[in-house]
């Protein structure tokens, strides 16, 4: 069974068990899981800050080619969005812009990302057959498209909650400040300590102080994450080693949390199925334009048919949805709907055109 | 002060947090960072009380009082009831954990003496406080004017309440300090059992006392709701139990994940269906550890990786929770009983061990484990206040008072307690002596003339290694490093390891030509051969046999030495040390000795070779215990005893008694560190190293085969290279597409035998790559002979489509285990020599005979045609039994099991039954290389 199987399956689980369902995840079992999440959201902003290093001219490039094609999308998406905006009308209290903006920030991450570490399946046939290590270099950009997207959904979070753009990006940079305090406190601690165990109880004290200083401020606990991963890496030593496997161990219980209660609290109207097909779409349309940008960038050793091979969500763009709707509350509920239509819809669409030879 | 920085620092960052406006009212983000405080704060609390000689749980129980709503106030009383929430989970795994502990086989034979034992607890505990209160009743505070009738009937309901123990925490108190052992059962069944008897006698209490003062209620109501509250906590229990040791048995995925999971059901079902989760929580764990006994190391593993946090916050909001208004109340009075309470349960576990016939060494410190009180009592204390609100209310407030003296004492003496019975130390010291020919770390000078420490990395010496850093002690090996003189002490000891010392290593040094004689001499061109089936001679000369009985004997001075007047267990490695333990006993008669023969043991008929069998045998039965890798090696021993020596066998017993001596002998099968490899599998800079090692050995192919081993005619390299060679002659079009990388590791080179081997592996591997040679195709066989770490390795078994163990013998050879643990992507083909013991374990490999090469070559074929489902199948059975079973456990069982020859029962030999499928090992000789 595939990650992204996976993935589907663990959603369509948590809409069985949710409210609408057998109401095992009742609305109060969810709402005792609740603080969980910005904790779930810390570990994976945490990872995709551990994975950013970028040493040496090819990874800058690299890092130049995700950014490229995470702008890219996003401003194709937000724009597409936008277009359809006055069509969704409704009720909530959540600005259009903000919406379209989320939208384009889910749409942005790829596979590779945090989700589903960058690894070499089966071994050298599938990563290395290609010549050049075109797949490698897929996978690596898959990484670094996650962190403009994380940036800017910070300031659109922070944007929503302050009165001017220049208290918003003041309130971005003190919650990455806050972040910033708080992952020293834990270098502090974990670099002297020798005690796995000691090592795994600071780490977990140290996604709960992001995830809940996030969570108190309705800020982003992904770019929370990202700082305090940004941060270790760039100490690095032992407590890097040592935060990077807890961090690990930790995602995968948490990530499975993420996508039982994302099944279990999407709210799926005929309109808002119609929206998410509308994502679906557009989103498509920009993973291969800014594919095309990113191997412009990345150069000749880049796969021609990166669009494609960047087509595949992950969960990082229901992580942003969720986020979302943590921080705007229940009028954040479209854009977990929408995000979560269009990541299972690209999962199909990446498996149907995924070349046979990457898929084995 | 590294420490109080970082804790300045996170007050730092909470009060930031806490001055910027939240944009909503802030209860579950409150959660988490008062969480997330607590965590970091207790646990700096309870490291800073350690090093004060107290248990690192008070410093958590202070923590919490000092921080709780009744004093300092940080954590107010809704962020303490929201904790109280999340310590519902916390409680269900606490009781789960204990019921993990209690083994029906072990347990069976004493449960009936534990029942005696708990009735007398209970009778005399009753009896005493009932005469207390009787008497002192007018000073309680609970209906001072009663008389007669009523006051009979008062204290008939009172007493059972505060006799009520709390088998949360003794569960809590177990699981934090890792007890294991005979005391920890006992107090644990104990209290499961005292409480359910409690129960009954509390409704039958309640009854008379509504039928007394004429309030509602009855008594069959109230013992159906127990009987429901009971029997529906074990049946669910139970069924949660069988449904998560069939999950780990046949799925094993995400054990921790799952078994929150659980404790959250049993948590929410139980609350919602009015069962008593705790019960159900014992029943599932008492259900798992009793179904899923095989997969007992990767459950310990979750256990341990899930339980501290969760400990932590458990004692935190105990802490937070104790009414300390209530204390100032009623204090001296609870004090008082609390007392009388404390003396009647030490005299009655007294007069119960008298009953019982249970062991008086252990279960004389059981009265520590029955101090607490916690949920159980106050629910009983509520449920009287809701019925008789005159009285029942000042019941009640005693009861809360009581509850919080015993909280705060009950933990702390059970610690001692424990540590009184060995089962626990107190400071988290209990020094080993491990004695090894190797040592773990060797110091060198690095190419700019510093010294640096370079750590081994074979996987018995990690385990070791990781053993020693957490008992301290002494290591005693031969100091073989090129600067290892230059950094010991004047008794040649150093601390290790480098960055956090926390043992002595003590260096030997042996001279030539005694270290060529006793190593390169007696116990590699004699035992190895010996012990394996290779077509090699033994080499045995009498002045290698001198040099290594000596050997052995500077050996045994040497820990005699480092023992001085302690009592520390000594832990000997290998076929080098064989006379070690009778030198040693010479000195020391009193010394606990456990031996581990990593290489197979000869059949009888072999080891007439060697002329000192005997002495060779008789210095093995000086340990007290000994461990070989297979059952057939086991066996092979106990022949051999018998046949040369004439030594008694008790084979049930599995003891052999020889010289007025008696020797346990077992077999324990060796792991490997699953949880280190797996972690450095999963690494996302992982990558980088394989594009490394693609470009360093030029791999081009779009078949990769590996082997890995040191260079030894006992691993059957040129038998593997004859198969590939019928490969590519059979099957022409993988050449230019498939390569054989081999990691081969020169040791042992002076001996002639060894370079010969060499010699002939390098021949082959040329012959072989100029036969098969294509125009601008990869090359059939990319040689390395230098060692990698165990990273490079990970890297590499993930890179290869199949691997090649093809030993002529082996005790086990771990690198067949690394590579399966290597691929958690559940890919790849092992192909493994029936000689190797790991073929014991590891059925669903491609199993080959080395001497048979078409065969081999056929398998090769079959490993590189295998459809990707297969290999699927095949690997996620195969990791099952390399998760199942890893290295730490392998160590800790023999300890034990050395630690308990004399009061406890040997746990492995009931959990890991005998025969040839027990499993096998590699010894420090099949260290990667």
């Amino acid at each position: 069974m595939t990650r992204a199987s996976e993935a589907l399956l663990l959603l369509l689980v948590g809409a069985v068990l949710g409210p609408d369902g057998i109401q095992l995840l009742s609305t109060e079992v969810l709402s005792f899981i609740d603080p969980v999440l910005p904790v779930a959201l810390v570990a994976l902003g945490a990872l995709v800050g551990l994975g950013s290093s970028a040493e040496g001219r090819r990874e800058k490039r690299l890092l130049a080619a995700a950014t490229t094609d995470a702008a890219v999308t996003v401003a194709l998406v937000t724009g597409g969005m936008l277009l359809v905006a006055p069509s969704w009308g409704g009720t909530s209290s959540v600005p259009s812009w903000f919406v379209a903006v989320m939208l384009g920030v889910c749409a942005a991450p790829s596979a590779a990302t945090a989700g589903s570490p960058p690894r070499l399946r089966g071994g050298v046939p599938a990563a290395l057959r290609r010549t050049g290590g075109e797949q490698v270099i897929a996978d690596r950009v898959g990484d670094l498209d996650a962190l403009l997207p994380i940036v800017l959904g910070g300031i659109a979070l922070a944007w929503l909650r302050a009165p001017s753009a220049a208290d918003a990006l003041l309130l971005a940079l003190q919650a990455c400040g806050i972040a910033l305090v708080i992952a020293a406190a834990a270098w502090l601690l974990i670099s002297r300590s020798s005690s796995e165990t000691e090592q795994r109880v600071f780490t977990a004290a140290l996604l709960l102080l992001l995830g809940g200083a996030a969570d108190y401020l309705s800020l982003s606990a992904l770019l929370s994450g990202l700082v305090a991963g940004l941060f270790v890496e760039w100490v690095g030593g032992p407590a890097r080693d040592a935060i990077g496997r807890d961090v690990l161990q930790f995602q995968r219980p948490l990530l499975a949390l993420v996508l039982l209660v994302t099944g279990a609290r999407v709210d799926l109207p005929p309109s808002w199925i119609g929206f998410g097909v509308t994502f679906l779409l557009i989103r498509t349309a920009a993973k291969l334009v800014g594919g095309w940008a990113a191997t412009r960038v990345a150069g000749p050793a880049a796969p021609r048919d990166l669009g494609i091979a960047l087509l595949s969500p992950g969960i990082l763009g229901i992580a942003f949805a969720l986020n979302a709707l943590r921080a705007a509350g229940p009028d954040g509920a479209l854009v977990l709907s929408v995000a979560t239509v269009g990541t299972i819809g690209s999962e199909l669409l990446a498996a149907l055109v995924r070349p046979r030879e990457a898929a084995e | 002060m590294r420490r109080l920085a970082a804790l300045l620092l996170a007050v730092a960052a909470v009060v930031w947090v806490r001055g910027l406006e939240p944009a909503a009212p802030a209860g579950a983000g409150g959660t988490a960072l008062a969480l997330g405080f607590t965590l970091l704060a207790a646990w700096i609390a309870g490291d800073v009380i350690r090093r004060l000689h107290v248990p690192r749980l008070t410093g958590y129980l202070l923590f919490g009082v000092l921080v709780g709503p009744y004093l300092g106030n940080v954590i107010s009383e809704a962020m303490a009831g929201q904790l109280q929430v999340i310590t519902g989970v916390a409680t269900t795994l606490i009781a789960l954990i204990a019921g993990l502990s209690l083994n029906v086989e072990r347990l069976g034979r004493r449960l009936t003496a534990i029942a005696r034992m708990t009735a007398t607890t209970l009778a005399t505990a009753m009896a005493g406080l009932f005469a207390f209160a009787w008497v002192a009743w007018p000073w309680l505070g609970i209906a001072p004017d009663a008389t007669g009738v009523d006051r009979l009937v008062m204290a008939t309901l009172l007493v059972p309440i505060v006799v009520s123990f709390s088998p949360t925490m003794t569960a809590a108190v177990t699981a934090e300090t890792g007890a294991r052992g005979r005391l920890s059962e006992l107090v644990l069944a104990m209290v499961i059992l005292a409480d359910l008897v409690l129960l009954v006698l509390f409704s039958h209490a309640m009854q008379l006392a509504r039928t007394s003062f004429g309030a509602r209620g009855d008594e069959v109501t109230l013992l159906a709701r127990f009987a429901w509250e009971i029997g529906g906590a074990s049946a669910f229990g139970a069924l949660v139990g069988a449904l998560f040791a069939l999950y780990v048995r046949y799925i094993g995925h995400e054990i921790a994940l799952v078994l929150i999971a659980a404790c959250t059901v049993l948590s929410q079902v139980g609350t919602t269906q009015e069962f008593e989760p705790l019960l159900a929580a014992v029943t599932a764990g008492l259900v798992i550890e009793n179904l899923a006994v095989a997969q007992g190391d990767a459950l310990r593993a979750a256990v341990q990786r899930a339980a501290p946090p969760v400990l932590l916050v458990f004692f935190v909001a105990v802490g937070t929770s104790l009414r300390l208004d209530a204390l100032a109340i009623g204090g001296l009075v609870a004090l008082a009983i609390s007392i009388w309470r404390i003396a009647m349960i030490r005299a009655g576990v007294s007069a119960g061990l008298a009953v019982s016939g249970l062991d008086r060494a252990t279960g004389s410190y059981a009265w520590t484990g029955l101090i607490s009180q916690a949920g159980i009592t106050l629910g009983f204390a509520s449920i009287v206040a809701a019925e008789f609100p005159g009285w029942g209310t000042n019941v009640q407030m005693l009861l809360v008072a009581l509850i919080a003296i015993h909280e705060l004492v009950g933990p702390v003496v059970f610690r001692q307690g424990l540590a009184r019975a060995g089962e626990i130390d107190p400071h988290a010291s209990r020094p080993l002596l491990v004695v090894s020919n190797r040592e773990p770390y060797l110091h060198r000078r690095n190419h700019d003339g510093r010294i640096v420490a370079a750590p081994a990395t074979g996987g018995v010496a990690v385990a070791l290694d990781a053993l020693m850093r957490e008992r301290g002690g002494v290591w005693i090996a031969h100091g073989a490093g090129p600067a290892d003189r230059e950094v010991v002490d004047e008794s040649d000891k150093v601390r290790v390891p480098p960055d956090n010392p926390s043992y002595a290593l003590r260096r030997l040094w042996i001279d030539e030509p005694t270290f060529s004689a006793y190593y390169g001499g007696f116990a590699n061109e004699g035992l190895w051969p010996l012990c394996h089936m290779v077509d090699i001679r033994p080499q045995f000369r009498t002045e290698d046999w001198a040099a290594y009985q000596a050997v052995n004997v500077r050996f045994a001075a040497a820990i005699d030495e480092e023992l001085a007047s302690s009592d520390a267990p000594v832990f000997i490695q290998d076929y080098h040390l064989a006379l070690v333990a009778p030198a040693l006993r010479a000195r020391r008669p009193d010394a606990r000795t456990a031996f581990f023969w990593h290489i197979p043991w000869p059949y009888p008929d072999r080891l007439c070779i060697c002329p000192w069998r005997r002495e060779l045998l008789a210095g093995l039965l000086a340990n007290d215990l000994l461990a070989f890798q297979l059952e057939r090696d086991r066996r092979n021993f106990l022949l051999a005893a018998e046949e040369e020596l004439g030594a008694e066998i008790d084979a049930e017993a599995s003891r052999v008694e020889f010289e007025g001596r008696n020797t346990t002998v077992i077999s324990v099968p060796i792991g490997i560190d699953f949880d280190r490899i797996q972690r450095i599998a999963v690494d996302p800079a992982l990558t980088r190293e394989q594009e490394r090692l693609v470009s360093m050995f030029g791999l081009r192919a779009e078949i990769v085969g590996l082997g890995v081993d040191r260079l030894d005619y006992t691993k059957g390299i040129p038998e593997r290279l004859a198969a590939l060679d019928a490969v590519l002659t059979r099957v022409p079009d993988l050449r230019g597409r498939l390569t054989f990388v081999q990691i081969g590791v020169p040791s042992r080179s002076e001996l002639a035998s060894y370079g010969a081997i060499e010699a002939e592996i390098s021949d082959a591997i040329s012959d072989l790559n100029a036969k098969h040679r294509v125009e601008g195709g990869a090359p059939a066989v990319v040689y390395h002979r230098s060692p990698l770490g165990i990273r490079s390795l990970v890297a590499l078994y993930r890179i290869a489509h199949f691997c090649i163990v093809s030993s002529l013998h082996d005790g086990m050879n771990l690198v067949a285990k690394e590579f399966v643990a290597s691929r958690d992507d559940e890919d790849g083909v092992l192909v493994l020599s029936a000689l190797a013991g790991a073929a014991q374990e590891l059925h669903e490999a491609l199993i080959i005979n080395p001497y048979d090469i078409d065969g081999f070559a056929g398998a090769l074929v079959r490993a590189i045609e295998m459809p990707r489902t297969e290999r699927a199948a095949r690997m996620r059975a195969m990791r099952r039994v390399v998760a199942g079973r890893n290295v730490f456990g392998w160590a800790s069982d023999i300890l034990e099991g050395l630690e308990s020859l004399w009061s406890k029962p040997l746990h492995y030999l009931t959990a890991f039954p005998a025969g040839d499928g027990a499993a096998v090992v590699r010894g420090p000789e099949d260290a990667p290389v």
